[in-house]
């Protein structure tokens, strides 16, 4: 198999194969983030900070959804 | 890319293995740590999934792109549910005691539930007609070895 078979393959891979390398990237470095945080107070800003996240991505999908 | 594919890997084991997890910094910290990393999953998922749908601009052309029929009726439903499992998770782990040392059930359960769902949409993420050919060309090779 040449480069060029192998970039073919790539490609028909993708979008699939992009966005599992990219939730790789995505998961790995908000673990390493979320590492970070100490204490009650800066642990319950941040699952505020994701909540109000959760809620602003569950209104998009909803006005997405046909249901 | 094996290494990139690894990270997933990687984090999503240290993840669940916060969750309930007391020595890596406490279980509210570990419960945390495991819904930040299926949140950023989930926020990727949905960021890629929109720019994929047929016609927008810079979807691909089909077969690669995801039909509007497909992007309305199965998975922005399905991400409308995942980040209703997000937004209940956080409540859950917002009122545990920071000293709390037990298992926390109901947070791997929500966080166990929003991963299945992120699986279940990556499925439905199009795969050429190119690379299913090609998977089962080598399925085929396997075989005969």
């Amino acid at each position: 198999m040449n480069v060029l078979n192998v970039l073919q393959v790539l490609l028909a891979l993708a979008p699939r194969l992009v966005l599992a390398v990219k939730q790789g990237q995505a998961a790995y470095e908000a673990y390493l983030e979320a590492q970070k945080v100490e204490g009650n107070d800066e642990i319950n800003a941040g699952i505020d900070a994701l909540k109000s996240e959760f809620t602003r991505r569950r209104l998009i999908a909803e006005a997405e959804s046909d249901i | 890319m094996k290494k990139k594919m690894l990270s997933l890997v990687v984090a999503v084991t240290f993840a669940f293995s916060t969750i309930g997890c007391a020595s890596t910094g406490g279980v509210k910290k570990g419960a945390y740590i495991g819904l930040s990393v299926a949140g950023q999953a989930s926020f990727l998922l949905q960021d890629t999934e929109m720019g994929l749908v047929c016609g927008r601009l810079g979807a691909p052309a089909a077969p690669l792109c995801i039909s509007e029929v497909v992007h309305k009726t199965q998975i922005s439903p399905k991400l409308a549910k995942v980040f209703a499992l997000g937004e209940r998770a956080s409540d859950v782990i917002r009122a545990i005691p920071l000293e709390i040392t037990g298992p926390t059930p109901e947070v791997l359960n929500l966080v166990s539930q929003i991963w299945t769902l992120i699986t279940e949409i990556g499925f439905m993420i199009p795969q050429s007609d190119q690379a299913k050919k090609l998977s089962s060309d080598l399925k085929k090779l396997e075989a005969k070895k």
